[in-house]
């Protein structure tokens, strides 16, 4: 394995795993999406995809750990690349501009990833702890409808969904890159991939916020 | 004929040293129109020697856009605004009168400050000499076009050859990357049958020059790209990202190679 850990330790290496667990994340959040939508048919579709989910038993548990393991090594490579990148420039401009209108998310790249941690983490501890090991009796999805109802946390869900769409339109053109897929002919369809990616995740996820929000108001 | 002269506010990086301090200087300069940037310098050092006071250390060489040794920050550009231009072929014109000009050295930390606009570019000599280079057997130099090449592989060579190794990138890019330099070296041997023997020995080799150098990584924001003076493409940082893959896959006994 001697090879392997000098080729993954170098920029380009560092890079191939950022992409690598990238392009895993977003096919993640593809499913993750999916399955979110259950929710559109009501409390009993979606409590039947959860006890779907639940069933698999062991198997469920192996994809979380591995679904673990895949965001640790994207946050630590992120956080390490961003570390050693900074050290490369210790010394900033007085004036500092570009010919280029450089998008923000790929500038802000770890930024909005440490965004995207501390959302995961309250994300997380408010869903998925609450579900396995809180729940008293209660259905995920009266969690997660009762947690809507709060507009402070909806409003924090829609930023945070919102900075996912703005890392994830910069990290998939990105990752192909890496991968050293860049055509003429085929560079406008990744753009457009990773810009529909972005509304995918940011205003798709946060959609469900924003019904159970508004719909709890109005029921009222 | 009126003097159409503008009347400038230059802030100069001056630093005497790698270990001393730096700081902004400023002149008040009145500078022609028809003047490079770098012969508005030429005046202005004319005018501190002979007040007795020390020039403002630059470097420059060919003055035609092509050698690479010219290489500065104005107002926050490597090499001006200006797309495609060199420090050198940057003329006063582009400014406007009353203006404040900014000039800086390229800032990173693989390139430390020589002397007020003067870096240490030595890092890339090392790069290039770890693999940027093709070997011929020696005897009578080969006919011309005796290998047959189409035209868009040439095409793609030669642009990437266009690069002149000024070390604007690294000075663009918020990490310091050098990967756009880098990758136009690759590139330029990596798509001709002259390339081939060295193609991922080559790659592999430079690589691990620039890693070891204390170049940041490439955060694809393509910066570079954009200030670029000879307007070298990023797809060269892709096909240097795939070249260097596939030697890690495929280049035997990798151990041996690495330092």
């Amino acid at each position: 394995m001697g090879w392997l850990t000098n080729s993954m330790s170098t920029s380009i290496g560092k890079k191939t795993i950022q992409a690598v667990t990238g392009i895993l994340l977003i096919l993640f959040l593809i499913v993750h999406f999916a399955g979110n939508y259950t929710i559109w048919g009501g409390e009993e579709t979606f409590t039947a995809y959860v006890s779907t989910l639940e069933s698999f038993g062991w198997f469920t548990h192996v994809i979380e750990i591995l679904l673990a393991l895949v965001f640790i090594i994207h946050i630590y490579v992120g956080l390490k690349l961003a570390w050693d990148n900074n050290k490369a420039k210790p010394q900033k401009y007085e004036v500092y501009k570009s010919n280029k209108l450089i998008d923000f998310s790929a500038r802000y790249t770890w930024q909005t990833g440490v965004l995207i941690l501390i959302f995961l983490i309250i994300h997380l501890l408010t869903f998925w702890y609450e579900f396995k090991f809180n729940a008293n009796g209660r259905e995920l999805y009266q969690i997660v409808t009762d947690w809507f109802r709060n507009p402070v946390y909806s409003l924090f869900y829609i930023l945070m969904l919102i900075t996912v769409g703005v890392h994830v339109s910069h990290g998939f053109k990105s990752a192909i890159q890496t991968f050293g897929w860049n055509h003429p002919k085929y560079n406008s369809w990744i753009e457009k991939t990773s810009t529909f990616l972005a509304w995918l995740f940011g205003l798709g996820f946060s959609l469900i916020p924003l019904y159970f929000y508004f719909t709890s108001v109005g029921g009222k | 004929m009126a003097n159409n002269h503008l009347h400038l506010t230059l802030k100069i990086w001056r630093q005497e040293s790698p270990e001393a301090k730096g700081y902004f200087e400023e002149f008040k300069e009145e500078v022609s129109p028809d003047a490079s940037i770098l012969e508005m310098l030429d005046d202005l050092n004319n005018r501190l020697e002979a007040e007795g006071k020390r020039p403002v250390a630059f470097e420059s060489d060919c003055r035609e856009g092509i050698c690479g040794t010219c290489g500065i920050v104005i107002n926050g550009h490597p090499h001006g605004s200006l797309p495609k231009t060199a420090t050198c072929q940057l003329h006063m014109r582009n400014f406007n009168d009353g203006e404040t000009i900014y000039l800086e050295p390229f800032r990173a930390a693989a390139f430390p400050i020589i002397k007020d606009l003067i870096v240490d570019r030595s890092k890339f000599d090392n790069i290039q000499q770890a693999g940027g280079y093709v070997s011929f057997n020696t005897g009578s130099a080969p006919d011309a076009n005796s290998i047959p090449i189409s035209k868009d592989i040439a095409d793609l060579a030669l642009d990437a050859a266009e690069c002149i190794g000024c070390g604007a990138c690294v000075a663009a890019c918020k990490n310091s990357s050098a990967m756009l330099f880098v990758s136009a070296k690759v590139s330029q041997f990596a798509v001709l049958p002259q390339g081939q023997p060295e193609r991922y020995e080559r790659v592999h080799e430079m690589v691990m020059a620039m890693d070891e150098s204390g170049f940041g990584s490439c955060t694809n924001t393509y910066a570079c790209e954009a200030e670029c003076p000879k307007g070298i493409s990023v797809s060269n940082i892709a096909r240097m990202n795939r070249e260097f893959l596939k030697a890690e896959i495929k280049i035997p006994k990798l151990e041996v190679k690495l330092r």
